[in-house]
């Protein structure tokens, strides 16, 4: 145990200055974007003084390293700013536009993780027959199929043609009640179908992998019953190759999500982005990317933790428990 | 006699003993193109590039050919195959000068990434000091969704086909070279490069000779996958109107652009839709097969 809570805690060294770099590098980055945040805020028809003044309320006629250190400073109390165009903090804007992502990428993430997994499991027991082959081919379709154009063809099919489901737009559960699980059908559909793809086709191959091991030959050969082999003993064996696909599918979801909630008009990151980077509003684009970031940076963390609690050959580095 | 001819009699030592076990296998290109789906990919993808190769002489209209009387025009419409878009363009024009800039850049960013991450990965792979270093870099580009980063990279360069290209290659290179190092640390630990080593075997020698073919396989499909990938990705970024310029039409672009239109015009978006998918799909079943060619836990399964 106690080397388990050394192993967290490296990790947890080993993130920090990674988490640290990254933000210095998107301040940086920010401040490279061309034209001036101030006359962009001012419009085309401000006068100099009107831009100084905007840029001394702003902090922009400071030096750029004092700057940084104004902005890294209060990044540590987890004070992301001012923005310029809301004339609201950063978090206020950020938190009420992260739900609908938030939303949108768990529900995709745990139903393809259901579906894929389930998929994959199908196909490697019945290997070669006919249902493997028809899983094989719908999967391979699956994992070429570009989510924005399968967007735009559920969007056709669902709602223009058949009028089941809105075509766009979002409700919070509090407005729509269970009308609101409507608007979020399509996008998790079109989200979900690349990630389910891979996540079978891993499960499927790492599991033939493991039916040919021969501790699952000795298990037959007990005369253990065949679902605890294929549970028990296979299973348990992919979880690790499932959960590293988890955390990059998460990290592809988040890119996802923002593409699908531009199609589908949903208030979330997405357009929040966009619309930032047309108005030069730096704060929130700063802003959201840290939190995407440090976002990442804790699923891999997590990710890291479970391969250690799943698979005890992991070692923790010096001491072994 | 010296080093080097010594090297050179161990590698056909060596190579005889690899076209042994070489022997009792099929030639790759019958196992990989025994697969129907397989030659189908390939006649797709060499169709594409062949139409972005000649795009001016197949094209029936220059791709900025407005006619604003045949607006939306449907599918199979007289004179415009594909039908026509809300400024009157011809669908199937634009597609061909579409192919043309998707797979040119594409193509591009396969071979610039495909050049770079691999020389990163085995320099990292073979330098444990590097190594540390690269690695935490690998770490820090990846830990941005690949659509996020594009989207800071193109708000700080501005849209263009070269910034466009800067980005893929600063997406997808640190994939690569995770690939490519970890390939490397397998063989660096193999028999035959401690032999070549210990009989004062060149540097150079060790890594074009020995590890670059023996890694050579797992990053062609990479690769492969990848192609797929950045068109995709770019056909993301063009969605955010960070893609390609609206000028320069791309498969991506006519995408997005339709997207407006789906009510009255699905065509727009389902035909370059349909052409990405398909380009997406062949280089996907063209990876799978290159990967059980190399396979030999394939055979026989």
């Amino acid at each position: 145990m106690k080397g388990f809570i050394k192993y967290c805690i490296r990790r947890i060294l080993y993130i920090i200055p990674l988490a640290l770099v990254m933000c210095t590098l998107i301040f940086f980055l920010m401040r490279l974007i061309p034209g001036d945040p101030a006359a962009a805020y001012l419009g085309p028809g401000a006068t100099v003084e009107e831009i100084e003044e905007i840029s001394e309320i702003m902090g922009l006629d400071k030096p750029l390293i004092v700057q940084y250190g104004i902005w890294l400073g209060n990044l540590f109390t987890g004070d992301l700013g001012q923005s310029f165009h809301y004339r609201e903090p950063v978090n206020e804007i950020i938190f009420t536009n992260i739900k609908p992502t938030l939303q949108i990428v768990l529900i995709s993430t745990v139903i393809s993780l259901v579906i894929g997994v389930a998929l994959g499991l199908i196909s490697a027991f019945k290997q070669n027959s006919l249902v493997d082959r028809f899983i094989v081919t719908l999967t391979t379709a699956m994992m070429a199929v570009p989510f924005m154009w399968l967007a735009l063809v559920l969007i056709l099919l669902f709602g223009v043609v058949l009028r089941w489901l809105p075509v766009a737009g979002y409700r919070t559960f509090a407005e729509g009640g269970l009308e609101s699980i409507k608007f979020l059908v399509l996008p998790v559909i079109a989200i979900a179908i690349t990630q389910i793809g891979i996540l079978a086709r891993v499960v499927r191959s790492r599991m033939a992998d493991v039916l040919h091991q021969d501790y699952i030959l000795t298990a037959k050969a007990k005369g253990l019953p065949v679902w605890t082999i294929l549970i028990k003993h296979a299973f348990r064996n992919t979880l690790i190759t499932v959960l590293t696909v988890t955390g990059m599918m998460l990290a592809a979801m988040i890119g996802g999500a923002v593409i699908i909630e531009i199609i589908f008009a949903i208030p979330g990151m997405g357009r929040l982005f966009v619309q930032a980077i047309t108005r030069r509003d730096y704060a929130i684009i700063q802003g959201g990317m840290i939190v995407i970031v440090i976002a990442y940076l804790v699923i891999n963390f997590i990710v890291d933790i479970l391969y250690a609690v799943v698979d005890p050959r992991v070692s923790y580095g010096s001491e072994r428990r | 006699m010296n080093t080097d001819d010594a090297v050179w009699e161990t590698e056909q030592a060596l190579a005889q003993d690899m076209s042994i076990k070489r022997g009792r296998r099929e030639s790759w290109a019958k196992v990989l193109f025994r697969n129907p789906l397989v030659i189908l990919s390939c006649i797709y993808i060499a169709g594409v590039c062949f139409v972005a190769v000649f795009a001016p002489l197949l094209a029936s209209y220059p791709p900025h050919y407005t006619d604003i009387y045949s607006r939306l025009l449907p599918p199979g419409s007289p004179g415009h195959l594909l039908g026509t878009d809300q400024l009157g363009r011809d669908v199937l024009s634009r597609m061909i000068y579409g192919a043309r800039t998707s797979f040119y850049i594409s193509i591009l960013v396969t071979v610039s990434v495909g050049a770079l991450g691999i020389t990163i990965g085995i320099f990292s792979g073979l330098s444990r000091k590097a190594d540390e270093i690269i690695m935490r870099i690998t770490d820090m580009l990846m830990s941005l969704p690949p659509v996020i980063a594009g989207l800071a990279l193109m708000a700080v360069l501005g849209p263009s086909i070269t910034n466009l290209f800067i980005v893929l290659v600063v997406v997808f290179t640190p994939r690569v070279a995770r690939v490519a190092r970890g390939e490397t640390l397998v063989v660096r630990e193999a028999t035959y490069i401690k032999a070549v080593q210990s009989m004062k075997g060149s540097l150079g020698r060790i890594i074009f000779k020995h590890i670059l073919p023996n890694i050579a396989s797992p990053l062609i499909v990479q690769l492969c996958l990848m192609f797929g990938g950045a068109i995709v990705t770019e056909a993301a970024l063009s969605f955010l109107g960070i893609g390609s310029p609206p000028e320069i039409p791309s498969w991506g672009n006519i995408l997005s652009d339709g997207r407006i239109y789906i009510r009255g015009g699905w065509w727009l978006s389902i035909v370059p839709g349909t052409a990405i998918f398909l380009a997406v799909l062949a280089f996907n079943l063209l990876g799978d097969a290159l990967r059980d060619v190399n396979d030999p836990r394939q055979y026989g399964r």
